[in-house]
């Protein structure tokens, strides 16, 4: 399954991103960043699934991400 | 033996689901929040998330714009000094504590903001008029406490939360007295609400809270490690990083968690009745005493406060006896001069504010010993 590594901005966002995508039963795991962007807060949340859904309600609900990495596991 | 009515100062006793939360944050979140990627670190940041949650639910706001704070002090500078770094007109009302009258004094003093001091009166409709007399083309912000910390009078801070948002005003409330026994929601005009968490949200001493809507961007006063954007140096602009430079107190962060889930579960309505009750029988009480000068006005609404003199006798005199019998009640100035200097209350009052744990009997008890120590000074 493609795993999508979303970039978070504070690690405040990064669970409350968590929260959101897992309350509407996306998959996704909070881990520490391997490779920390500079503007990141060294917390990713690393997304199983149907990321376009999970990036919208991400947008929707005004969790700011940056999209780092798409792979599979 | 200890009666504690200086809940207004700080609460005490605390709730024993504020004991046990301590207890188990310094047990188990000995990480550092936000902070590294080990189990410790997580489990501590999963925490101060929760607590975060918790404070934003019960004020109506987002977590991310909860900021914790070392006090309502601390969260007003931030707010006060944040909003109005770059100049322009503040106002603030004649019954603040000095924790806002004096970083807003400071700023004017310094020649970087223009301050307007507006008269609270005991009809709210006057209140809201003398703010809105002082409103300029340049007005930034205005600060008012949502009640008095000396006589515990509530302000018709909806009105002026309204009045702010017709005029784009940033309304910065001052909730270190209402938290905790009014039902304060932020989307009902307050734009940044910030509170201590160590009075009647019966967290630990140490604690406070800024939570704002988000409308106005808030520069911060102090910058550091946020674990946030660590290769530059650049202080971060989302929150709450922006506002929370350090290591956070994880600790007290728990504890007013546990405090809030204590007036979930005991209920607001419960708690400011309960409060409020035994403020009444304790007015009944001293109104019989000639001799006792209440300072409340039938035309005003009041959070658990009552703040009295007897004739002849300090402020400090009076709470020295009482502390004599057991009482713990404030004397003095109370940290609000503008409040005083309205009041004219030269040398201060004492003030009498019960908790959740307080009980009726008591507060007559009180009442009687005050209602003595007034008899023998008429002699």
């Amino acid at each position: 399954m493609t795993v999508i590594i979303m970039e978070m901005p504070s690690y405040t966002f990064a669970v409350k991103g968590e929260k959101l995508l897992k309350a509407r039963g996306i998959s996704c795991e909070l881990k520490r960043n391997i490779n920390a962007s500079p503007g990141s807060c060294g917390y990713s949340l690393h997304v199983r699934g149907d990321f376009s859904r999970a990036a919208e309600i991400l947008k929707k609900n005004g969790v700011p991400f940056i999209v780092k990495e798409r792979g599979g596991s | 033996m200890i009666i504690n009515f200086d809940n207004a100062a700080t609460t005490y006793p605390k709730p024993l689901i504020v004991k046990k939360a301590v207890a188990e944050a310094v047990e188990k979140f000995g990480g550092n929040s936000g902070r590294g990627g080990h189990a410790l670190a997580m489990r501590t940041s999963r925490a101060l998330y929760s607590a975060r949650s918790t404070v934003a639910d019960f004020f109506g706001a987002q977590p991310e714009n909860v900021v914790f704070t070392l006090n309502c002090t601390h969260a007003l500078n931030l707010a006060i000094q944040g909003i109005m770094r770059d100049g322009g007109h503040l106002i603030i009302s004649s019954m603040e504590h000095n924790s806002a009258a004096r970083p807003a004094a400071r700023l004017a003093l310094d020649g970087k903001i223009k301050l307007s001091i507006a008269e609270i009166c005991p009809d709210d409709s006057a209140t809201v008029e003398n703010f809105r007399r002082l409103i300029r083309s340049d007005t930034k912000a205005v600060v008012c406490t949502l009640a008095s910390n000396v006589t515990g009078q509530l302000m018709p801070w909806r009105e002026l939360g309204k009045l702010c948002r017709e005029h784009d005003i940033c309304f910065i409330a001052d909730g270190a007295q209402a938290c905790g026994v009014v039902d304060i929601n932020i989307a009902d005009g307050i734009n940044i609400l910030c509170t201590a968490g160590h009075k009647g949200l019966y967290g630990i001493t140490g604690t406070g809270l800024l939570i704002t809507d988000g409308k106005y961007r808030i520069s911060p006063i102090i910058q550091g490690g946020t674990g946030s954007s660590s290769l530059s140096l650049r202080q971060p602009e989302i929150l709450p990083d922006a506002l929370e430079s350090g290591t956070p107190c994880v600790i007290g962060a728990m504890s007013v968690k546990a405090g809030i889930e204590f007036i979930q579960r005991k209920g607001i309505d419960r708690i400011s009745s309960h409060e409020d009750r035994i403020c009444r029988r304790f007015v009944r009480e001293l109104e019989k005493n000639r001799n006792i000068t209440i300072y409340r006005s039938p035309q005003s609404s009041y959070v658990p406060i009552v703040s009295f003199n007897v004739e002849g006798l300090s402020s400090e005199k009076l709470a020295g006896e009482l502390a004599d019998h057991g009482y713990c009640l404030r004397a003095g100035f109370h940290c609000a001069s503008l409040a005083h200097t309205q009041l004219g209350t030269e040398s201060g009052t004492v003030r009498f504010a019960p908790s959740a744990f307080s009980t009726e009997e008591d507060a007559v008890s009180l009442a009687e010993l005050i209602n003595n120590i007034a008899d023998r000074k008429k002699l």
